[in-house]
């Protein structure tokens, strides 16, 4: 394990960032900090970068104890949102710096210094910028700038807070790809805080789930999102339809009101809600369409059980809504064929199977 | 074209309003301004130059410098100092701090003379220790200076806390990360973000500085050749009817002034330069 966190705790005033908090991340993964604001996830990166000092608890980093430590003994390198070039250095010096400041004994001679800051250039692909002030660089190209700045003092761990959250979704896009690969290239513990699940499944090996400072769930990508620890978790990564319903003896009974007693929470993904023009087994549930959407590939379908009344969305293919439209035909059956059932009484969270 | 014309003024108002600026920039600065210079070289050039070889005046100015020479430092490097603490950390009694900056601002100068009397006179809270030591502090250089710096003290920190403030702490962890001590961070990060307010700071302390009369006048004492400033023996010198001496010492001072403003001004340029590479 490369970053042992223990009962790590954290208050700013009497708002509590981080609660007790207990993680190891392993060697030579990325691993996520996923959570929505005031979650906690940017503190513990801060914490672990020693930017911020714990209320209680250790860290160590691979085996030695550094709660104690400051910044500048702990070899992260450190990815800002906004970048925190030197706006008054060229984009050579920027990446120079940490090499350039080493006191003489281990400071590498200027050649080595050049050698290097090139061949990082090189590798984020901006060798002819190496004379440019930052701000002659578009927000992409800065937090390039900034990745290679961090890897040039060869960290033990690269922390990146929230990274791509400055930039347009195009360039973001692009960033995540690229840096997954670059990960697959050097393979450097990495640990990186967004609020974007998306950004997480897609770059991720590992990631932790946040809410409120403490840690919700841990696990691989598929993992959590599969197999989602509790309704939080299930909430967050992706849509989802959440309604009140009851279960009479395993079948689904929507006529049940907030205020009832009895009932569960019924969580479905809109992409596991099918929508069918008969009801051969029996199974299905009535609903009536309320609106629709074309999102390029795929159709949302806004719904309405006949019973219950409840608002349930559809993720469905194109082809599939067109034939259901040219059939023109009310009602039609909703099979949910992946749900999640959560019982508050006793506070279960299990599979809901038809 | 048509909705061009919607939003423009009358013809006559740009004309009026320029007439009535420039007449009164007219009276009440260039008016002044040049009787100055007039009155200064009124008994000709000769007897001008001769005013600063008065050995009272030359001594006025030697002060003025002096004083100046030890407060921009001083103030410089306690406002990088107050600035650097109210940004980067995190305190109780922070706003108050901020608030106590003002001080010497929002207090007649007159006041914060007296108060170094209070403090430092022979009936004061540690006069008579001074007396006993054989310490002057009022009515001498290190009262003129002491009471100088209280009211030059803020320039500094005022127009570096908003700055230092909207920069953030970002480029110093940054730099905190890849290694870099506190002097490092500081010569290496900060000081180059900040220079061109540092140095306008600089230059607004120095102009007070030198042209500061409330304040020194209380702790002067006017003691001929020994504790007056530049502004104090303009008045003296006044007082005594020697118009001419009096405005060639202030001509001096206003030239003093002059080439401030004019720093002043290339500064400015260069920090609008600046913002507008950085946008």
């Amino acid at each position: 394990m490369s970053i042992a966190i223990t009962n790590i705790s954290k208050k700013f005033g009497d708002f509590v960032a981080l609660d007790n908090v207990n993680l190891s991340l392993p060697t030579g993964e990325i691993t996520a900090l996923l959570g929505p604001s005031g979650s906690g996830k940017t503190t513990l990166l801060r914490i672990i970068a020693g930017l911020e000092g714990a209320d209680a608890g250790a860290i160590s980093l691979f085996g030695e104890d550094a709660s104690r430590q400051p910044t500048k003994d702990r070899h992260v390198g450190f990815v800002f949102q906004h970048y925190a070039l030197f706006k008054h250095m060229s984009v050579f010096d920027n990446v120079a710096f940490g090499l350039k400041i080493r006191p003489r004994r281990t400071r590498p001679s200027k050649a080595v210094i050049r050698d290097k800051v090139y061949h990082l250039l090189q590798m984020v692909q901006l060798e002819s910028m190496a004379n440019r002030l930052p701000t002659e660089l578009s927000g992409g190209q800065k937090q390039r700038v900034a990745l290679a700045r961090a890897l040039a003092v060869e960290p033990k761990v690269l922390l990146l807070d929230e990274p791509f959250g400055a930039l347009d979704a195009k360039v973001r896009q692009e960033l995540r790809r690229w840096l997954r690969f670059l990960h697959d290239e050097i393979h450097l513990t990495s640990v990186f805080v967004t609020h974007d699940q998306e950004e997480a499944l897609e770059v991720s090996d590992n990631i932790v789930i946040l809410n409120h400072g403490k840690v919700e769930q841990i696990g691989s990508p598929e993992e959590v999102y599969d197999h989602p620890a509790n309704p939080f978790v299930y909430g967050f990564l992706g849509n989802v339809n959440l309604f009140r319903a009851r279960l009479d003896r395993g079948v689904l009974n929507l006529d049940q009101h907030e205020k009832q007693t009895g009932g569960v929470d019924f969580f479905v993904r809109p992409q596991d809600v099918a929508l069918s023009l008969t009801n051969d087994d029996g199974k299905g549930v009535e609903a009536k369409i309320k609106a629709y959407r074309v999102l390029g590939g795929r159709v949302r379908v806004e719904l309405q059980t006949l019973v219950g009344g409840k608002e349930i969305e559809a993720d469905i293919e194109k082809k599939q809504w067109q034939a259901i439209r040219d059939a023109d035909r009310e009602p039609v059956y909703l099979l949910f064929r992946d749900a999640k059932i959560y019982t508050a009484a006793d506070r279960t969270w299990s599979d809901y199977v038809i | 074209m048509r909705t061009a014309k919607l939003n423009r003024e009358p013809r006559w108002l740009k004309p009026t309003l320029m007439t009535v600026a420039l007449t009164f920039l007219a009276v009440f600065i260039f008016l002044p301004v040049y009787t100055i210079f007039h009155e200064a070289l009124a008994a000709g050039v000769f007897a001008y130059f001769g005013y600063f070889r008065d050995p009272e005046i030359f001594s006025a100015i030697k002060l003025t410098l002096l004083t100046a020479l030890i407060c921009v430092p001083v103030n410089t490097f306690f406002g990088v100092l107050t600035a650097w603490c109210v940004t980067k950390f995190e305190f109780r009694g922070k706003n108050v701090l901020i608030t106590m900056i003002e001080i010497p601002f929002a207090i007649s100068p007159v006041i914060a003379g007296l108060l170094f009397i209070f403090l430092f006179g022979s009936f004061g809270w540690v006069g008579s220790w001074l007396i006993e030591h054989n310490l002057k502090i009022v009515f001498a250089v290190p009262g003129i200076v002491l009471a100088t710096a209280f009211v030059t003290f803020p320039f500094v920190a005022r127009e570096l806390i908003p700055l230092m403030q909207e920069l953030g702490k970002d480029d110093e962890e940054a730099a905190m990360t890849l290694g870099a001590g506190g002097l490092q961070t500081f010569f290496r990060v900060t000081l180059p973000n900040i220079k061109w307010g540092l140095l306008y700071g600089v230059i607004l302390t120095n102009a007070r500085a030198i042209g500061e009369f409330g304040a020194v006048a209380v702790v002067s004492g006017l003691i001929r050749g020994v504790t007056t400033t530049m502004p104090l023996y303009i008045e003296i010198l006044y007082n005594e009817y020697m118009f001419s001496a009096a405005f060639a010492v202030a001509s001096l001072l206003t030239l003093l002034a002059l080439v401030t403003l004019t720093v002043k001004a290339i500064l400015e340029r260069f920090i609008a330069a600046q913002r507008k590479i950085k946008n």
